[in-house]
């Protein structure tokens, strides 16, 4: 047990070095590079004293170190500022646009592994049968369409011609169970869509290469059916590289699915992350980029701790 | 593999001969024909404002393969030279170079692509650097993962002992080593560029127009998407059948590359 | 608790009289013989091979590597890779059941219930990922419709039985928190859990540590005499086979070339092969630094179909024109030894 709990330490450590590097590196580019909120706010022709008295009024004129310093302490406190051009504070612009968000990546997950699972595990077992090449084709067929094509695609054929779900739009959980479903459910299968053969692919791998090892022989040897053999003692040693890819896509999501919120006009986290981009609104921005960057963290620490379940070698073997 | 290779020197043909090919120019509005499906005017189909698809997608082509020819080229320079350096060395300079990496991968690749793209301005050039740049992670996670078994093989050992230098180890012994699996993944990384192009043109923050880009072009034909389908799912389609032909080179070098090495079977 | 009053488990043979059951055929392998399929041809594992084996008696299966002993031993449990070609003449009957004809959910009930194998490598035969309690009632609970807590009880016994000391701490590990020969107790625990009739072990103490190997043998031994099982003991020791079995089988590039009561085989080994294994052997009596006997050159592989006559003439020191001409059938010479060979040793 406490080894588990050192190794999860260093880890966590890793990855708040990784935070704060991040929060660093995002406030000294924004600084460096050309584009000022200023620019934004108070248009191309501000007079000089404008600019100063506005520059002055956002803490914009004092030093480097010290705005840096002021914000983090801030953040600490679960204060990420407020935003010049909306007036919005940023902790809640990103609270309205969270639901959003892990709504979407828990729908398109489950979506996802519902497909990867069963086909992945039966690929694996009869590995070269007809269901393993087709899938393959399959897969890699998928893989190929780029994501807001495949998004069109399907807003096409389902919404628009069989008209089964709504092609754009978002309606929250709370207002309405059913509706909020249906018009999550084109924007998370196309995600699911994207990701679904990765998680095949590796799901497949892994379980026929745990299938030759010895302790399958015994097993079977003991008279176990296939799939008991399958379910309890083959799929746990294989999940390794399926957990870490999705733990990758889990954090990316948050912020990253972008295209996907676009095209299905989702008010999500990448939304508000575009937005602030394009506007300039870079207070916006650094709290945006500080909470995808801890969301990431978390999410590998979860994942860490979940290794260490899955492989009991591990954590004495990193203790 | 005779297809993808044809599709692809299409592609390359159409993409570089644009200019000299008997295609309308791509801005040229035809209002008569606006939205009308293939004929013989135009043998793709017009889009909403009557221009040539199929002369867009020409001229379209040449930003798919510029970028996806150059922007994986600038991150494997850059990914390789890190991923080496964080293989060899120790101490400051691997944390370092680690910390970096991971602080980039962090965060969603195509964000931050179109946060440097948005901040520097939209051009081709801008383009191609910011999706170079957002590929040097993964290249250097890669490199560094080759690197580090060749590390302690002893012809690295024999070259120390007889006095060479640490750039000439990284760059003449452990090098070469790597470059095959190097290059395979830049064929990937290549048809990943170019969806990301195609990303960034399609949220609109790519090449500005009136540069046809095939991304733009789906973008463009979305609202319309009930009425003429073509328009957005013909340069959709040229993607894809670009991405497959990308894909299928390098899964078929892949097998090929660890077929050489794999011994009898 | 006696035994009589757990569930499933059987009693009758350990009240029997000793001598009962014996004389009786438990295992006959008939005429087996097994091709894997290569890009460069079927490649010959196991030709013709034939061997009854009676109740609570111990076969050794002595070979090198190559000569198709554990493919016997797995062919037995339906144990081979799906593309292996089993040859449609052949049988192997089990107490009146022909192995072979079964469906995969009737060898299921005879796996680890009615046989059991014991593996090379504990490391690599026990799943790293599942506690020792968990692999180790597994067949319990399968085979027996144990409940969970009689069931874990049972696995204490049997960690008992092995000879693991503090067996409550252990269920609860993973393999990798056990020494190499604690695993091995583990695997045989396994294997004895549901009492079979038929103990397969597969070079049991080739992975373990020389001290340990004379302790597993010893477990064995001791199990076998308390439970009556039959057992077939697979390995490349001739002196491992001396001290353990009742009768010796001998293989050669997938043949059975010698077969004997032990003391036969050691006394008067018929087959040149089997009498250069015997040679080198090295004992103690032997003058120091004297030069370690060996066989020169190497078991042949044969891909597609086998060439006429003897696998062995190749490096047998009795080689005769005949040798390399016709293949020689397995005969029984003097009653209870049979041997593959066209000029046997002659012994008086």
């Amino acid at each position: 047990m406490a080894q588990r709990v050192a190794y999860v330490g260093r880890r966590a450590g890793h990855l708040l070095a990784v935070l704060l590097l991040l929060s660093v590196g995002t406030f000294l580019m924004l600084e460096l590079l050309p584009g000022n909120l200023t620019d934004s706010l108070l248009g191309d022709n501000a007079r000089p004293q404008d600019i100063a008295l506005l520059e002055a009024q956002l803490g914009l004129d004092k030093p480097l170190p010290q705005r840096f310093g002021a914000w983090v302490w801030n953040a600490l406190q679960g204060d990420l500022g407020r935003s010049p051009l909306s007036g919005e504070a940023v902790t809640e612009a990103i609270a309205h646009r969270l639901p959003v968000s892990v709504q979407l990546m828990l729908f398109a997950q489950i979506l996802a592994l519902a497909m990867a699972l069963p086909l992945g595990i039966w690929a694996g077992y009869r590995e070269g049968g007809l269901v393993d090449r087709l899938v393959s084709s399959a897969s890699f067929g998928v893989l190929a369409v780029p994501h807001f094509v495949l998004g069109l695609l399907l807003i096409l054929v389902l919404a628009i011609w069989l008209r089964w779900f709504p092609a754009t739009g978002y309606v929250p959980f709370s207002d309405n169970p059913f509706e909020s479903i249906r018009s999550m459910t084109l924007p998370s299968l196309t995600l699911a869509l994207v990701e679904a053969p990765v998680y095949l692919r590796l799901l497949r791998s892994d379980l026929a290469t745990t299938l030759r090892e010895e302790f399958v022989t015994v097993a079977r040897a003991k008279g176990l059916p296939d799939w008991q053999i399958l379910l309890r003692h083959a799929l746990r040693p294989s999940m390794f590289s399926l957990i870490t890819v999705m733990g990758i896509n889990i954090g990316h999501l948050i912020g990253g699915a972008v295209i996907i919120e676009t095209v299905f006009a989702l008010p999500g986290v990448g939304r508000l992350l575009i937005e602030a981009i394009t506007r300039r609104d870079y207070l916006t921005l650094q709290g945006v980029v500080l909470f995808i960057g801890a969301t990431f963290v978390v999410v590998n620490l979860v994942v860490d701790a979940l290794y260490s379940v899955l492989d009991p070698r591990l954590s004495a073997r990193h203790g | 593999m005779g297809l993808p290779l044809v599709w692809l020197a299409v592609v390359f043909v159409c993409a570089f001969g644009a200019d000299v090919m008997p295609f309308p120019p791509p801005s040229d509005m035809d209002f008569a024909a606006a939205e009308q499906g293939p004929s013989l005017a135009h043998p793709l189909g017009a889009d909403l404002d009557g221009r040539d698809v199929l002369s867009r997608l020409a001229h379209g082509a040449r930003i798919s393969l510029t970028v996806s020819l150059i922007a994986p080229l600038i991150g494997l320079v850059i990914g390789t030279v890190l991923g080496l350096l964080s293989a060899y060395y120790s101490g400051l300079v691997r944390t370092g170079i680690l910390a970096v990496v991971d602080a980039m991968l962090a965060f969603p690749s195509l964000v931050f692509a179109l946060a440097l793209t948005v901040v520097l301005g939209p051009s081709v050039q801008n383009v191609t650097l910011a999706l170079g740049i957002m590929s040097v992670p993964a290249f250097a996670r890669i490199a560094r993962a080759n690197a580090l078994p060749l590390m302690s093989r002893e012809f690295v050992l024999a070259a120390r002992t007889a006095g060479a230098g640490d750039a000439y180890i990284m760059f003449r012994e452990i090098l070469p080593n790597m470059v095959m699996s190097l290059l395979t993944y830049a064929l990937t990384m290549m048809s990943i560029m170019i969806v990301a192009e195609g990303s960034l043109s399609f949220l609109g923050v790519g090449v500005p127009p009136p540069t046809p880009s095939w991304g733009s072009m789906i973008a463009e034909g979305r609202e319309s998407l009930e009425r003429v389908p073509h328009v957005s799912m013909i340069p959709a389609a040229a993607m894809f059948l670009t991405v497959l032909s990308l894909n299928l080179l390098g899964d078929s070098l892949r097998q090929f590359k660890s077929g050489k090495s794999g011994g009898l079977s | 608790m006696t035994r009589e009053s757990q569930p499933g488990l059987r009693s009758d043979r350990s009240m029997a009289a000793p001598d009962a059951g014996h004389g009786e055929v438990l295992l006959s392998v008939q005429n087996l013989g097994v091709r894997f399929p290569t890009p460069r041809g079927d490649l010959q594992a196991l030709d013709d091979v034939s061997i009854d084996l009676r109740r609570s008696r111990t076969l050794a299966i002595v070979g090198e590597s190559g000569s198709g002993k554990s493919v016997l031993s797995r062919s037995i449990l339906r144990l081979l890779p799906s593309k292996a070609l089993v040859s449609p003449t052949a049988r192997i009957v089990f107490d009146g059941i022909d192995l072979l004809a079964q469906s995969q959910a009737q060898m299921q009930k005879v796996r680890g219930r009615r046989i059991a194998m014991v593996f090379q490598d504990p490391m690599t035969a026990l799943n790293p990922v599942r506690t020792i309690g968990s692999q180790l009632v597994e067949g319990l609970r399968l085979h027996l419709n144990m409940p969970s807590a009689a069931a874990y009880q049972r696995g204490l016994e049997l960690l008992q039985q092995v000879g693991i000391n503090s067996p409550e701490r252990r269920l609860s590990q993973y393999p990798h928190e056990l020494s190499g020969g604690m695993r091995q107790r583990v695997v045989i625990a396994m294997a004895i859990a549901c009492q079979p009739e038929l103990l397969i072990a597969d070079e049991p103490t080739t992975a373990l540590d020389v001290t340990v190997q004379a302790e597993i043998l010893e477990l064995l031994q001791r199990l076998q005499r308390e439970h009556d099982m039959t057992m077939i003991l697979i390995t490349h020791d001739l002196g491992v086979a001396a001290g353990f079995a009742d009768e010796i089988a001998v293989m050669y590039a997938g043949q059975l070339v010698e077969r004997a009561v032990t003391q036969d085989v050691f006394k008067t080994p018929r087959m040149p092969y089997a009498a250069a294994l015997l040679r080198s052997i090295p004992r103690l009596h032997d003058a120091p630094h004297a030069e370690l006997f060996t066989i020169g050159g190497r078991p042949p592989t044969t891909y597609g179909d086998a060439p006429a006559g003897c696998r062995y003439a190749a490096r047998c020191e009795r080689r005769v024109a005949r040798c390399d001409a016709e293949t020689p059938p397995i005969a029984e010479g003097p009653p209870g030894h049979a041997f593959r060979c066209w000029r046997p040793l002659e012994w008086q």
